[in-house]
């Protein structure tokens, strides 16, 4: 009779304790509070430093409508329109335009000359040291403004380039009254075009049934896989950081009289991973927070923004039926790379193996990241990729929410994703006592599954 | 009925680590196992804790299966371990949470643990003052200068503040924490310097004194002898002596003598054909072959008028029964 039986491997009795003990020891620990802050101000630095980008972008492209005759310091100011379009001062220059400062363009001095009105060179002769003439020369794709002053010119280089900007704003002006387009429709004109010339009348009719368009399921799909492939490797860094720091102490031993190897580990996992979990929470907060500053306070217009910066609109852009699909998704999937991570690191013997156990799930991380991206593209492959892990776990909740694949075969993935968790789990239970207790042992999958053996 | 071991078999592979090994511990008492580095102790205990899966064999505690539900257990690990950067007390909690000790019970353990291993100081920073200040240590005469070595002492102390011994000391204590019923000892007193070893001893005779079932495993031969009724020598994975102390010396005879005279009898000592083992001015360690032989030497000594000093027959060392077992191989590893 062995009296020894090999149940006891399984049980999660400690599991509570060594998890709190984890999670209390890492929030202690200086160096993994001193990342998590700067990652958290990171995250809530991002929507502000997308703001002065933006800002500092659009400045450039906005500052023709904000010029006016009262910025540009000139005597007078010529136009010489050679397009087909007829410019007339009367419709072009506001009647109370310029004149507000005492060296600015005066509306009564701005001269719009029309094409055959006059000879370039006769205008360009006749310039005085405070004049500034712009010709509008229509090219084979655009119109260009050429701002040009005299060679005894007093007049600066920032006038003639708001003089060249402030033409150019009133002649499309006039372009779009002569055609008749108001703003709207020049803004779609302008628009780009894209084209899906691979489609077939199959994929077009099924595309029309589809909750959402292809390209929103693409967006969709890499907006989610990003999040796990972010949360995974970090949280995976962290969790061989931690499961090695206990074995390169010599306190496996100790440890394990005390508590089974399938409790240390999910203990071990969960402690980290809450604190991962913590930190992204807290990011997440944070960027709320500039943003409700940068709006409530600052009263800053952040339209432009759209979804930039760190949000949850994954998790509440769905409904209920997302936000409960995208919440289980991640917590399977970092449950599976925590497990994972967890046993790689028992398989470290030196410090310097971490890197390599920290390579072995990014590249699993990878492989899922990329995998999605492939198979995103291809319609017909939703099925496919939500069900062969580790696509599957970065696939099957967007295809799911995208209505790609049907809820029998989501819950068919969600089955295959959590028989992995459980057979890690159990992998853990059979190796991690094993792996910690050996000196030599390396972080690649065949030292573990050899350790199973014994 | 205690602790059976019976028939424990390992093999990793081809490699047969422990190979049928069997041994009693029907009552309290400190039990040994002995033998060369690589010679299977530390498996064997890995084994009977449950941390390894045996290929074969037994392991029974009071009848039922060993493990630490069955039976409350308190292990020294040979690889002595702490988390470096954790607060002691935070780590002793820990461990003392784990195997099931809580609240004020886990307070007064640490306390009273704490106070007869003469670890209070690193455990209660806040009391280091007042017990440095005891032991004579503390020069309080410049108090007010060293207010700021003052809160640094008080600063919670983490493992690698302090010595391996005292480290060693903490290990023992988490290892008593819980009470235990059955304590494996993993080389308990290696490394220690004579002041720690003492309070350790001390520590293991109160425990043996209160019933509890120790197994140890030591290199060190006389600590082994002070402790141990029974004992295990374990040499390439099989049990080559296994039994109780006394019976195994016994079961050598009554082979050694000291013989101390003031004049040279190796001639005398050859005559009746016992072998010199060592000699120091006039102080023999003689190796006979029973008490007939022992016997004859000194009746020889007698007629011939030479002054005997001291002559002292005993039976063989923990140490020499060892060496006759496991030979120069396993002395020369241990070196």
């Amino acid at each position: 009779m062995n009296h020894n039986s090999k149940e006891n491997i399984y049980s999660l009795n400690g599991f509570g304790k060594v998890y709190r003990f984890t999670l209390k020891q890492t929030l202690k620990n200086k160096g993994f509070v001193v990342a998590a802050i700067f990652m958290i101000l990171m995250m809530g630095m991002m929507k502000p430093l997308m703001y002065l980008l933006t800002r500092s972008a659009s400045n450039s492209s906005n500052a023709v409508s904000s010029v006016t005759l009262n910025d540009i310091e000139a005597e007078k100011l010529y136009i010489l329109n050679e397009s087909t379009f007829t410019m007339d001062k009367e419709e072009a220059i506001a009647p109370d335009a310029g004149g507000a400062k005492p060296k600015s363009v005066r509306r009564e001095n701005v001269i719009i000359y029309n094409i055959g009105d006059i000879k370039e060179d006769d205008l360009i002769a006749g310039l005085t040291a405070n004049d500034i003439l712009v010709i509008i020369t229509p090219g084979a794709a655009d119109y260009k403004m050429n701002g040009i002053i005299s060679d005894n010119s007093e007049v600066s280089i920032r006038s003639l380039d708001l003089a060249t900007e402030y033409v150019g704003e009133i002649f499309r002006s006039e372009r779009s009254a002569q055609l008749t387009l108001d703003e709207n429709d020049m803004q779609a004109l302008a628009a780009g075009i894209s084209t899906n010339s691979t489609m077939t009348g199959k994929e077009y009719t099924d595309e029309k049934s589809f909750t959402m368009t292809n390209s929103e399921f693409n967006g969709l799909l890499m907006g989610f896989s990003i999040i796990i492939l972010i949360i995974a490797s970090l949280s995976s860094s962290y969790i061989i950081a931690s499961v090695n720091e206990e074995k390169q102490s010599k306190l496996a031993e100790t440890l394990l009289v005390s508590v089974r190897p399938m409790a240390l580990l999910l203990g071990k996992v969960l402690g980290m991973l809450t604190f991962v979990m913590g930190t992204i929470v807290c990011g997440v907060l944070m960027s709320y927070a500039s943003e409700f500053v940068m709006t409530n306070v600052m009263k800053l217009d952040l339209s432009k923004l759209g979804q930039t910066g760190i949000n949850l609109a994954i998790f509440t852009g769905y409904g209920v039926k997302g936000l409960i699909v995208f919440t289980c998704e991640i917590l399977i999937a970092l449950l599976a790379f925590g497990i994972l991570s967890g046993i790689l690191g028992s398989a470290c013997s030196k410090t310097e193996d971490q890197q390599n156990a920290v390579t072995v799930v990014t590249m699993l991380t990878m492989i899922g990241y990329f995998g999605t991206v492939y198979f995103g593209l291809k319609g017909d492959f939703a099925m496919i990729g939500s069900l062969v892990p580790p696509v599957s776990f970065f696939m099957a909740p967007s295809a799911y929410i995208a209505g790609r694949i049907g809820l029998g075969i989501f819950l068919g993935s969600c089955a295959i994703q959590i028989a992995i968790v459980i057979g890690l789990l159990m992998l853990g239970a059979k190796t991690y006592r094993n792996l910690l207790l050996s000196d030599t042992s390396k972080p690649k999958l065949q030292t573990i599954f050899a350790a199973a053996k014994y | 009925m205690g602790l059976v071991v019976k028939d424990l078999f390992k093999k990793y592979g081809e490699k047969i680590v422990v190979d049928h090994v069997s041994f009693e511990m029907p009552q309290p008492g400190v039990y040994a196992l002995l033998g060369s580095n690589g010679a299977g102790k530390s498996t064997t205990i890995r084994m009977i804790l449950g941390m390894l899966e045996k290929n074969g064999g037994e392991i029974t505690w009071n009848g039922g299966p060993l493990n630490f539900d069955t039976c409350n257990i308190g292990y020294l690990a040979e690889e002595r371990g702490l988390y470096p950067k954790y607060t002691l007390m935070d780590q002793i909690k820990y461990f003392g949470e784990l195997r099931g000790v809580t609240g004020k019970t886990l307070t007064d353990r640490i306390a009273t643990l704490a106070e007869r291993l003469k670890v209070e100081e690193y455990l209660y920073p806040e009391k280091a003052e007042e017990i440095l200040s005891k032991a004579g240590v503390l020069d309080t005469s410049n108090q007010k200068k060293s207010t700021m070595a003052l809160k640094k002492r008080q600063k919670p102390k983490t493992a690698d503040q302090l010595s391996k011994g005292n480290q060693q000391k903490i290990q023992f204590l988490i290892a008593l924490l819980s009470d235990p019923e059955l304590i494996v000892l993993d080389e308990p007193f290696s490394g220690l310097d004579p002041v720690n070893t003492d309070i350790l001893k001390e520590v293991v005779r109160e425990q043996i004194a209160r019933g509890k079932y120790i197994i140890m495993s030591s290199h060190q031969m006389e600590v082994v002898e002070e402790f141990c009724t029974d004992i295990t020598i374990l040499h390439r994975s099989k049990a080559v002596v296994s039994g109780n102390l006394n019976d195994i010396k016994k079961s050598y005879g009554r082979v050694n003598v000291l013989l101390k005279v003031e004049q040279d009898v190796a001639a005398e000592i050859q005559a009746v054909g016992a072998e010199i083992i060592s000699e120091k001015e006039y102080e023999y360690r003689i190796r006979v072959t029973g008490d007939e032989q022992a016997n004859q030497l000194l009746r020889r000594l007698i007629e011939k008028n030479i002054p005997v000093v001291k002559f002292d027959l005993s039976e063989l060392s923990l140490h020499e029964i060892f060496v006759r077992e496991v030979g120069d191989e396993a002395v020369e590893s241990q070196q």
